[in-house]
């Protein structure tokens, strides 16, 4: 199994989540559809998931759009941490 | 064989289209974003796409604010009783599809809202003054159809914005929705019904509504939408709030197709072509003795649709004719717009109406304006 990516973002619709993804690609982000975790939320089914090092670029991209984000998320032995 | 019934729903449709349903149902085929794995995630990047694509050709920059429905009859509906609250008073046209008689008249038998229906001329002309002086301080929506599904006018929306003032604007894009330009948003529209099936050149079973900000719409249809899955609340967030249940999958992957298609055409260029059928349609048909067109032969303001009738001839046996002699198919009757009809002159009897598309060549015009002539001929004797 390939390691998943530790940062999850979470975004209210699918139609945001393919936004994002397309975003990223665009700008040669890293990134998956992922189901989304239970225990985050259950806004939406799919959630975006990137690489914790490119996650102040992917909120610089999706805060600067008309993208709805609800939450930034970090992957810990735990769970997941808030990064609001 | 020739298909000139694009009003009721466009034929043939772009082998992309074709290919981008075949797509979905064999390679795609999950329910789009619902279930987290990788065709699910396909699957709504589909609908994303074709979202996108027909934003983009109604001047919508935020595509959430373009929600799917079955058909603009779904679309209609879902404007007018999302929206009318009792006492409120709507003005709409003579021009009017079913789709938007059939729901108002429900609607003031159900919430009392009234409605005055504003006549255009005998050639489906609109006076947007005439529009602003139905006017009443309890109206809350002017409703107009943009092109005649009878005999194509285009209503000149930009015109009716300015006369009605504030008042929120429906406008029926069935008939116009990939032929013309509309710049939804530049034109103050309020709420934009589409259908998918015609002159966007996707499959039947597609259609959807624009709602700008600030419109305030309830859903009709309340249930599963992959998102707020913890709540029984239907979700506040757009496109959601209006889709609930599993969307036409293999539909709107046609319909995105299909508007990539008229997008890489142009929509001028689209226009220009309609213009085009349009006055091989009305100058083959002008020669053709004891025929009268409903509407009007004039080539102004119009989309490639004509209604005609012949002396001699019902309609349907004139459209009989056409369909097993000639091999034309057209549509014979009211079309579904019976003030629309009496407006022109032609009620109760109806017309036959010649509805070019955007994959209709013009020799195939050329053709039925020949078929139409012989057969009048033939009446004659
Ligand atoms: C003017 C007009 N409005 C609404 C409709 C309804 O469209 P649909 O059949 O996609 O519901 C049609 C076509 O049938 C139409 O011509």
């Amino acid at each position: 199994m390939s390691a998943p990516r530790g940062c999850v973002v979470l975004m209210p619709s699918i139609h945001d989540v393919v936004a994002a993804e397309r975003r990223l690609i665009a700008a040669g982000i890293g990134c998956d559809m992922i189901p989304t975790p239970r225990q985050l939320s259950s806004d939406c089914g799919m959630a975006l998931a990137c690489d914790c090092q490119d996650l102040p670029a992917v909120r610089a991209l999706l805060e600067g759009s008309p993208i709805v984000c609800s939450g930034f998320h970090r992957r810990t032995a735990r769970g997941y941490e808030s990064l609001g | 064989m020739i298909y000139l019934d694009n009003a009721a729903t466009s034929f043939p449709k772009p082998p992309a289209v074709v290919a981008a349903v075949e797509r979905f149902l064999t390679a795609v085929g999950a329910n789009p974003g619902r279930s987290g794995h990788r065709l699910s995630a396909e699957a709504a990047r589909v609908v994303f796409t074709a979202r996108a694509a027909v934003a983009e050709l109604l001047g919508v920059a935020d595509q959430r604010r373009v929600v799917f429905t079955a058909n603009a009859t779904g679309a209609l509906n879902l404007a007018l009783a999302g929206f009318l609250a009792p006492g409120d008073h709507v003005v709409t046209t003579s021009l009017e599809h079913n789709s938007v008689m059939r729901p108002l008249r429900r609607l003031r038998e159900t919430r009392g809202i009234e409605v005055d229906i504003v006549c255009a001329d005998p050639q489906g002309r609109l006076d947007p003054g005439a529009l602003r002086a139905a006017l009443r301080p309890r109206t809350r929506l002017v409703a107009v159809n943009h092109g005649s599904n009878v005999n194509g006018r285009i209503a000149p929306l930009a015109e009716i914005r300015r006369a009605i003032g504030a008042v929120a604007l429906l406008v029926d894009a069935a008939q116009t929705a990939g032929a013309v330009p509309i710049e939804a948003e530049a034109l103050g529209i309020d709420l934009l019904a589409f259908t998918g099936h015609k002159s966007l050149l996707g499959p039947q079973g597609t259609g959807g509504l624009y709602i700008r900000p600030g419109i305030e719409i309830e859903p009709l249809l309340q249930g599963g939408t992959g998102s707020g899955s913890d709540s029984d609340a239907q979700p506040a967030i757009l496109p959601d709030r209006f889709e609930s249940g599993t969307p036409n999958g293999p539909g709107l992957a046609g319909l995105g197709a299909g508007a990539e298609f008229v997008a890489a055409r142009g929509l001028a260029a689209e226009r220009e072509r309609g213009r085009g059928l349009l006055a091989e349609m009305v100058g083959g048909l002008r020669a053709v003795e004891g025929l009268t067109f409903v509407g009007g032969a004039d080539l102004e303001d119009r989309l490639p649709t004509v209604s005609i009738r012949v002396a001699g001839l019902t309609p349907s046996e004139l459209a009989f004719e056409l369909d097993r002699r000639c091999g034309v198919m057209t549509r014979a009757g009211l079309h579904c717009a019976p003030e629309a009809h009496r407006t022109m002159g032609s009620f109760p009897d109806g017309a036959v109406r010649l509805s070019a598309g955007p994959l209709t060549e013009p020799g195939d015009v050329r053709r039925a304006a020949a078929a139409v002539a012989e057969i009048a001929a033939e009446a004659r004797r």
